[in-house]
């Protein structure tokens, strides 16, 4: 049921990247990796040796990896998603064994992981193995290109979404307690083709559907699920005409990102 | 000028804003070593988290100076963020803050921030992320920058690998439990000497007496108090209630748990407290 772990030679870069990506991809908030990136982010770190990362095999493939700091802080772990949940069970505990003896070998007193709670797998294994869990990462975020973000955002769901009556929407930003504001007023435009214009400047604009928030509101909307019904009743946004509320409110609902929170221990700062 | 074009300075009346040139490390080791210490890292850790990172420009490092001194230094970092399938978001991750404590409460943080937005504007920089304690958000983040935190997954699983660290956090437990007065009454007459077995560590006996606390390999004696614990247990007082209780019974019922001599020491807290 168990494969081998040996450490890190020259030439495992390739498939490191490519699983950690993969057992990542179900998170959002981490840096897609590369070669380069991750030779700089793990092996080129001060203090950090080949002897450091360990790679987990079975079959001839690199199902899991995990790479650790002299003090004993878990700078990265992956192991591979697409295994029968037994079969993963048995390759992360494998892992976390293996991070032990290593860790004592070198006389390190505490082993630290920051890993996603909501992996059941990986959760079980290490209160298992007893694991206290601690405390949580504090991550916090801040929308500098409001235009940039939206267009990205109604690009990739346009096409989710029902057509809503009106296609075109004022968005009116204030900039809460956040210092910059580089777009106060935008146009959305839904039907293709999609368009999202910085309006800002403009004298006379299209007031079909007219939606009012700060900054750090739309922040809260698309990045904390903060829900669109919370922020109406809030008073932190308002839309205009009550014709336009259904409307909007898809619009806005469409931006929201859903894809749980996680970054990796090595994309920290 | 652009603003990705190094600029030399926004000048104000009083501090000096620029970017990254060689010759300015020293400075900024300075202010990073009064802000945090010495423990933050030394001029190699600095070399390879900023100039040698793949991407780095030396628009990604401000150093604030106040009559030519180095006084607040900020890091950034421009990288792409996953944020799910098909959406790749251009993100500036910023940290290492550090003002030296002349030139704090002068709105520092808030300028700085708003000094790098241009340029990283230009990059076609999307969002701005931070790390921070929740003490820090609130004091920094959330006011001066507008920052919002994100609901993470992401835990931090701790585990003492060695019997030097579980016997030092065993010591400044039994300080914690010899402060309290009844306690200290207790201890007038003789020490108290409780054993702990802890699975996967080697048998200790912490001894609590009237002038101290120590934490030794088992002794030969009998101890007052005998216990035995799995190690999850000795940190179920930080874990939520219902967790807590679930692993205190299930390590009582698998017998993992077992206390040994607990009516002695109660017997001996009677007396005490009886004696005048």
């Amino acid at each position: 049921m168990t494969g081998s772990v040996r450490p890190y030679r020259t030439g495992d870069e390739g498939p490191i990247v490519e699983l950690s990506n993969r057992a990542l991809a179900p998170y959002a908030g981490w840096t897609p990796r590369t070669a380069e990136y991750w030779q700089w982010s793990i092996l080129g770190r001060p203090g950090v040796t080949p002897a450091d990362v360990l790679v987990l095999e079975s079959n001839g493939r690199i199902v899991g990896y995990a790479a650790v700091l002299q003090d004993g802080k878990v700078l990265d772990f992956s192991v591979a998603i697409d295994q029968r949940p037994r079969k993963r069970r048995a390759f992360v505990k494998q892992l976390i064994r293996a991070l032990e003896d290593s860790a004592r070998a070198r006389g390190c007193d505490l082993l630290t992981f920051s890993l996603p709670a909501s992996d059941r797998v990986i959760d079980t294994a290490l209160r298992d193995a007893g694991y206290i869990v601690e405390q949580n990462q504090y991550l916090s975020l801040g929308i500098l290109d409001p235009r940039a973000l939206l267009l990205q955002l109604l690009s990739l769901r346009r096409l989710r979404m029902p057509s809503p009556s009106p296609g075109t929407f004022t968005l009116e930003l204030t900039p809460g307690n956040y210092p910059v504001l580089r777009a106060s007023r935008l146009l959305i435009r839904l039907n293709p083709p999609l368009c999202v214009d910085d309006i800002s400047q403009a004298f006379e604009y299209p007031a079909e559907c007219l939606i009012r928030l700060d900054l750090c509101a739309l922040t809260e909307l698309i990045f904390c699920r903060v829900p669109v019904s919370t922020l109406l009743s809030d008073s932190r946004l308002a839309i205009t005409p009550a014709a336009g509320i259904e409307a909007a409110c898809k619009l806005l609902d469409a931006l929201v990102i859903e894809t749980p929170w996680h970054v990796p221990y090595c994309d920290g700062f | 000028m652009p603003a990705t074009q190094p600029r030399p300075a926004e000048q104000s009346p009083d501090f000096v804003f620029e970017y990254y040139r060689a010759g300015l490390e020293p400075g900024i080791l300075q202010v990073l070593h009064t802000g945090f210490g010495e423990k933050w890292g030394d001029a190699v850790y600095w070399r390879w988290k900023y100039p040698s990172r793949p991407g780095f420009t030396p628009l990604d490092v401000t150093l604030v100076t106040q009559a030519d001194e180095p006084v607040a230094c900020f890091h950034l970092a421009v990288r792409p963020l996953q944020m799910g399938p098909g959406l790749n978001i251009l993100c500036s991750v910023e940290g290492d803050f550090a003002i030296q404590p002349r030139a704090r409460g002068q709105g520092l943080p808030r300028r700085g921030y708003c000094f790098t937005a241009a340029s990283l504007a230009e990059r076609s920089v999307v969002l701005r992320a931070g790390f921070s304690s929740p003490e820090l958000f609130e004091r920094v983040y959330k006011p001066n920058f507008g920052h919002r935190m994100m609901p993470t997954v992401t835990a931090q699983y701790r585990k003492i690998l060695s019997d030097r660290l579980l016997r030092e956090k065993l010591q400044e437990f039994g300080n914690r439990v010899r402060s309290h007065p009844r306690i200290r009454r207790l201890l007038e007459q003789r020490p108290l000497t409780v054993r702990l077995e802890i699975a996967g560590f080697q048998p200790c006996d912490l001894v609590l007496r009237r002038d101290g606390v120590g934490c030794t390999d088992k002794g030969a004696g009998r101890p007052d108090l005998r216990v035995r614990a799995p190690y999850p247990l000795l940190a179920a007082s930080r874990m939520r209630r219902g967790r807590a209780i679930f692993t205190l019974v299930h390590a009582v019922l698998s017998g993992q748990a077992q206390v040994r001599g607990l009516m002695r020491v109660l017997a001996r807290f009677a007396t005490t407290a009886a004696r005048p």
